[in-house]
This record gives structure tokens, sequence and C-alpha cells, in this order.
């Protein structure tokens, strides 16, 4: 018996040294390939080795109106300011923190980035980011890029050990946060839950003079209520992501900026009212303090752009056109200006 | 198909009706017996008929119906198949019908019969063992031997190579081109044809082996389920080789009994399409999978009839082109088996033969032909032993290097979708 565990350990150790082995011959060999193929922000991050700041952002980044004269994205604009610096945009649609953290892990710290600006989408610590359908294939895209070594990252990528969800799973927890979460609001709020404030919108929201009701600003302020109202507090999943890259930016010595996105206010007022208004201040403050005395950098930019100059006037969305993308982009080369130089 | 907890109830029952059953069959004689034979098989045949062809038959029923013109609006029942409810259901059945030819004692200890029924290396999709088998097996007592641990390991290494490197790989292309066969063309559809048979082969296979590898870290064998079967001559051949232990179990329990091959050919004809049919709705509870049994079986007949007037030559050449000519068969015969239902199939073999080279969707095959020329190589190679036999005398490094290869390719460069094995749904 004895002589069986013995054997047993022997082979297991042999068994390390051989996946260490392999780890080695498979990161020189079919990493990048499967970084294209299943990471493909891990592999623009890699093409952009040697990048003095980092702009991580979603659609916010890539979207622009058909009349605007320059399709310049945001980050293209702030690279302007900062003529001496090279700037890498890395970004694609629908992505948030819980993306970004792993997004780090590809960068090559031997050439000492100075600057990490990450996007700060207020949607994206909601309900209905956080259990969105899209969560699956989001996480799916990070596992390659995880500080595991990489032969690891790749057999946890075949077995699906990641949130790996099922559509299902996600939309029930979803409808349960909808439910059952209660909401805080500085005004005196009717209703408890977004389902309730949903049901009660969508059951009589805006009825016109004429006596008929109004179904596309009723449509929209539900939408706004779903997207919008939520009070982020500590126990917010999206906060530990934002706290790893912060966390991260500690570790390595690279200056971190929060840039909280426009949202359109005028809109979420005009179509729910006040106190829709009054949360999203109210989560802006909370984020704002909250990692501002965590030693991160917060540009506020919540309310920077009018409502007229977002491109989707029938959606919630963070896609400006180029005076609302100007406006942030000097807003956030404003705050930069202090850290690089 | 589903683990739900509740449902280890059901098998609880199975466990409880056929060890009752047995005892009473042994201890009894003339027409109690068969009563006690005939309550156990309705029992399990009912509870597989609940839970797997409830819903099938009522809206076969309702399409009769509707035929002939009266209104039936058929009764779903909102279940999940159990996970593996017809390869438990059928090794226990085994059991009684053998204590009740005599051939097999009744087990008096419950705890050994659970174990036989539950062993949970083939309790999900078998191979369908014997009480004869795995019961004494599992009642030997086993040491830990290194040699046990060793060979399990091989066979479970090899076993999900197959799995993941293969079968997985395989998955995403033929799901592809069997939800939009339109889009490809015609060679490309041939193709996936071919592919569905290696990779529903290198899943099951994949599955029984790291069956086979569990169980023999335990010290417990338990039997082949496939003997590289897409090296068959003929239809009957690949029926020896594929999927065995449902093969012989058809063969013992359906087949002999309604007259084997000790019958008139008219009634031997009869007799083969009929194991064949059941056989089919054994996998699954749509005319699809009766229509792949029922091909099979027309295909043994039709066999047979050639082969009445037809010598074949042992000309190694010959045998080749028979072997080809099997597998082309076989895999025109799995479209039935994989497409959803029969309009997929037809859509399938109207592309096949339409589209010509008019594709809008390129498929990309990657090292899909490697890992496929490797799963015909390890064929050809272990027909005649298993690759933890054949590893388990060479030396070290020769050892580690295939098992350094395995690893690299299972960790590397398997799937990335997560497929379960095709038969947990039977």
């Amino acid at each position: 018996m004895k002589f069986v565990f013995r054997t047993i350990l022997v082979k297991l150790t042999l068994l390390i040294l051989v996946i260490v082995s392999l780890n080695v011959i498979y990161s020189y060999t079919f990493f990048n390939i499967d970084l294209q193929d299943y990471s493909p922000m891990g592999s623009q991050i890699i093409e952009h080795k040697g990048s003095d700041i980092y702009y991580f952002g979603e659609s916010s980044n890539a979207t622009f109106a058909f009349n605007d004269s320059t399709k310049e994205s945001i980050s293209e604009l702030i690279s302007h300011n900062f003529p001496n610096f090279k700037l890498a945009s890395i970004d694609t649609g629908a992505v948030h923190a819980g993306a970004y953290k792993y997004w780090l892990n590809m960068i090559d710290l031997k050439h000492k980035p100075k600057l990490i600006i990450v996007t700060m989408n207020l949607r994206s610590f909601g309900a209905g980011w956080i259990n969105s359908k899209l969560e699956t294939s989001i996480q799916k895209s990070t596992v390659l890029m995880r500080k595991y070594p990489n032969i690891l990252n790749r057999f946890a990528l075949s077995l699906g050990f990641f949130d790996n969800k099922s559509e299902k799973e996600r939309f029930d927890d979803m409808i349960n946060s909808w439910k059952k979460i209660e909401l805080n609001s500085m005004r005196n709020l009717k209703h408890k839950t977004v389902l309730e404030w949903d049901s009660v919108m969508g059951n009589g929201g805006w009825l016109l003079e004429n006596g008929n009701w109004d179904i596309k600003k009723m449509e929209l302020g539900c939408h706004y209520i779903k997207a919008y109202a939520f009070n982020i507090n500590e126990s917010n999943l999206r906060l530990k992501d934002f706290d790893e890259i912060l966390e991260w930016g500690k570790i390595n010595g690279v200056k971190i900026i929060f840039s909280i996105m426009p949202e359109n206010i005028e809109y979420a007022d005009s179509c729910v009212g006040e106190a829709l208004v009054d949360i999203m201040r109210q989560n802006r403050d909370f984020l704002v303090k909250r990692y501002t005395l965590t030693g991160a950098f917060v540009v506020d930019n919540l309310e920077l752009v009018e409502g007229r100059n977002y491109i989707d006037q029938n959606w919630t969305s963070e896609h400006y056109n180029q005076v609302g993308r100007i406006a942030v982009a000097k807003h956030i080369s404003n705050v930069m200006r202090d850290q690089m130089y | 198909m589903a683990l739900v907890p509740q449902y280890i109830l059901i098998l609880f029952v199975v466990i409880l009706v056929d060890y009752f059953s047995a005892i009473k069959i042994e201890n009894s004689s003339g027409k109690l017996r068969k009563t006690y034979l005939v309550l156990s098989l309705i029992s399990n045949i009912s509870i597989l008929c609940f839970f797997k062809y409830f819903n099938f038959f009522n809206q076969n029923i309702s399409e009769v119906f509707s035929f002939i013109g009266i209104n039936f609006e058929p009764y779903n029942l909102d279940i999940i198949l159990p996970i593996g409810l017809s390869f438990h259901t059928f090794q226990s059945m085994s059991y009684t019908i053998e204590v009740y030819r005599g051939n097999q004692k009744a087990e008096k200890h419950l705890g050994y019969f659970s174990n036989y029924v539950l062993f949970f290396p083939q309790m999900v999709a078998g191979p369908i063992e014997r009480y004869s088998t795995l019961g004494s097996e599992l009642r030997t007592e086993h040491k830990p031997i290194y040699e046990n641990f060793a060979n399990g390991f091989r066979l479970i290494l090899f076993g999900l190579f197959i799995k993941m490197v293969v079968a997985d790989n395989i998955a995403p292309l033929v799901n592809s081109v069997y939800d939009s066969p339109q889009d490809y063309s015609s060679q490309n559809i041939l193709i996936s044809i071919f592919l569905f048979s290696f990779q529903i082969y290198a899943d099951f296979f994949g599955y029984s082996t790291i069956a086979i590898g569990a169980a023999s870290m335990l010290g417990v064998k338990i039997i082949n389920n496939f003997n590289s079967p897409y090296l068959s001559k003929n239809i009957g051949e690949f029926w020896q080789r594929w999927h065995i232990s449902l093969g012989t179990w058809f063969r013992d329990y359906l087949y002999i009994p309604l007259g084997g091959n000790k019958v008139g050919l008219p009634r031997w004809v009869i007799n083969t399409l009929i194991v064949f049919l059941i056989s089919g709705l054994w996998h699954g509870a749509s005319w699809t999978f009766v229509m792949w049994g029922f091909l099979h079986g027309l295909m043994l007949v039709f066999e047979r009839f050639i082969m009445l007037y037809v010598k074949v030559s042992k000309n190694f050449i010959i045998r080749i082109l028979l072997t080809l000519k099997t597998f082309f068969v076989v895999s025109l015969i799995w479209v039935f088996f994989r497409a959803e239902n029969f309009e997929k199939a037809k859509l399938i073999f109207h592309s096949l033969l339409y589209n010509g080279t008019n594709s809008n969707k390129e498929l990309n095959y990657g090292c899909i032909f490697f890992f496929v020329f490797l799963l015909i190589l390890s064929d050809v190679f272990f027909r005649k032993s298993r690759i933890d036999v054949w590893l388990s005398d060479k030396n070290i490094a020769f050892r580690w290097s295939v098992y350094s290869l395995l690893i690299f390719c299972m960790m590397a460069l398997s799937g990335v979708e997560n497929y379960p094995f095709i038969y947990f749904q039977f």
C-alpha cells in the first residue's frame, strides 16, 4: 500500500513537470492563435505593446453619428492632446470592468505604461448588465487572459470553467434582482422595486392631452428604469472589478483614471422623472467619493453631454455625436494633464 | 435529459422492483415465475415509457386523430428525461431475465445489487453490463494495485483525448452544417456527414473508455463497448463492433427469443427489422431514430440477400473497398440520427445533392482531419489490444512521451464549447 502511494506521488510529480513543460510549448506555439480566436482583446493589447497610455472602453469609443464631421473616437481625440505619448485604444462593444481587469494582465509591464483610462459605465453596475445574456461570452473572452499558466487557462476554456451560466439562469437572476432589491431615493419613492416601477410606468406612465398614451415615451421610460434604477452599495459586484483594477495599478505603479461616462440625464428626467435622476446622481456621487478616497482619479462626465447629442434618441446608450465625444475627451484630457506631466 | 436529484428515487424503484422480483422468481415455479418476470419487465418498461415516450406517443396519437378528422389536443407532460434511464433499466432487466432463465442466481444482498445498478462509471451511458460479470466483479475484494491505477489513468487520458479533442472539435462544424445546410456546398455537407460519424464515435467511445478507466482504477473490469466499428466490412459486422453491450442485449433478449437465425428467411427479415426498429426507438422518442434503426435493419437484410448470390473475395483491396462502403452507408444513415426531424434530414440530403459548389458560408476545418486521422490510426492500431495494455510493456520514456502528447492535445487543442456526451440523452 505504502509503495502504491509512493509511486503515485512520484508519478504525480512527474505529471506536474510535464504540464509545466507543455505550458512553455503551448505559450510559444498555439497561445497567440488561441488569443486571436477566443480573446481578441488580449491580442490587441499585445499588438499595442510599448504604449504609454491605454484607453479601455466600450462601444462609446466606437460609435459615430452619421452626420459627424469628425469620426474620431474619444481616445483618438485624447491622443491629440498628448502627442508625445503613445496611446493604445482597446475597445469593444458591451464590455465592462469585469473584463477590463483581465485585459490588464496582457499589458507588457517591461515598457512601463504610465496611465490606464478605464471607462466607468453607470449601467454596468445595474442588474440588467450584471445579468446580461452577453455576460457568458464576455467572461469566456477573458479566460485566456487570467493569471494562471496559459495552458491551464486554455484547459479551463475547454471545460467551461468560468462564469458560464445559461441565458435562462441569467434572466432569472435579473428578474429576481428587479423584483427583490428595494430602491432607495432621496425623494420619497413610491415604487419599492424596479419591476413595480416599471409596471406602473408601463401601465399609464404617459397620458397625452388628447387622451392617448405616449407609447414611445412610455417604452423609453420603462427602459430607463430598468437601466438606471438601482443603488450602488458595497455589495455591488462591479465595485470588486474596479477595486481589482485599482489594486493592479497600485502594485504595478501605473496610474488609473476612472471615467464615469455621460448618461442621458435629460431624457431620464423627461421620460421617468426626477426620482430616477436622483438615483443616478446618488450612484455617481457614491462612485466619485469611494474611488477618490481610495486613490483613483475619477473623471465625472455623467452630466457632460446634452440629451440631443446622444446618437440613440430612443434607447439608453453611451453613444455620443462629435460634440459629446469632444466634450468627454477634453474633460478627461484635463485630468490627465496633471498626471502625465 | 438531466440530472434531477429527485430522479434518484426512480433508480431506487427500479432496484427494489428487480431485487425482489428476482428473489421471487427464484423461489417460485411454473406460471408464478413468469408472472414475477412479467411484472418486473412491465415496471421497468413503464418507467422508461413514461419518462421517455409519453409525450411522443401522445403527439402521435393526436396526429392520427387529426388525420381522421378528430381534434385531439395532446397532453404534454412537463418532464425531463432522467439521465441514463435507458441504460440502467436495460441493465437491471437483463438481471431478472437471466434469473428467470436460471443462468443467474438471485442476489440476496440488496447492497450488491444496488451497486450493480448504480455503479457510477457506467451508470449514465453504459456499457450495459450483465450481473454475471459486473456483479461478480463487485463482490470481489479489490485492494489498491498500482497497475490498476496506471491502466485506469491511461484509459481515462485516452478517453478524454478522444472526447475533448476529436469529438468536441468536430461538433461545432457539424452543428453549423446541420443548422443551415442550405448555406454550404455539397462537398462541405458530405464532409460533415462523414465527420458526424467520427464525432458520435469519438464521443461515445471516449465516454466508454473513461468509464472503463474509472472502473479499472477501482480494480473492476467492465466490457469493451467498441471494437473499431468503422473497420467493419458489412453492417452485420458493424453491429458486432459498435455499442457491443446494447447489440448483445438485443441479441440475447429480443432477437434470439424471436427465433434468431433458426427461422425461415421471411420470418428472419421481420425479426431483424423488429429488433432494429426497437433499437432505434430505444435511442430516442422520435421517428428519425426509428428510421435510423429501420435503415440499419434494411441494410442488414439487403446484405444477407447479396451474400446469397455473391461470394466476397478476401483480397485486401476488396476488403478495403467493402470497409469504405460500410462507412459510407453507416454515415448516410447517421443523418437520421443527427437531424432533429425528417424535414431537416430531407434538407440535408437535398442540399447534398443540389447545392453543388454554391455556398454562403465556409467551414474552417483547422486540425480536424489530423485528429480524425489519429482516431482512425488508433482504431487500426488498437484493434487487437487496448491502449492501456499496449502501453504497459513500453519503457517509461516512450510511455511518458505518449502521455505528454495526449495531455498536450487535451489541454491545448480541445474544443472550446462545452458539449455534453451525446449518449447522455438516452
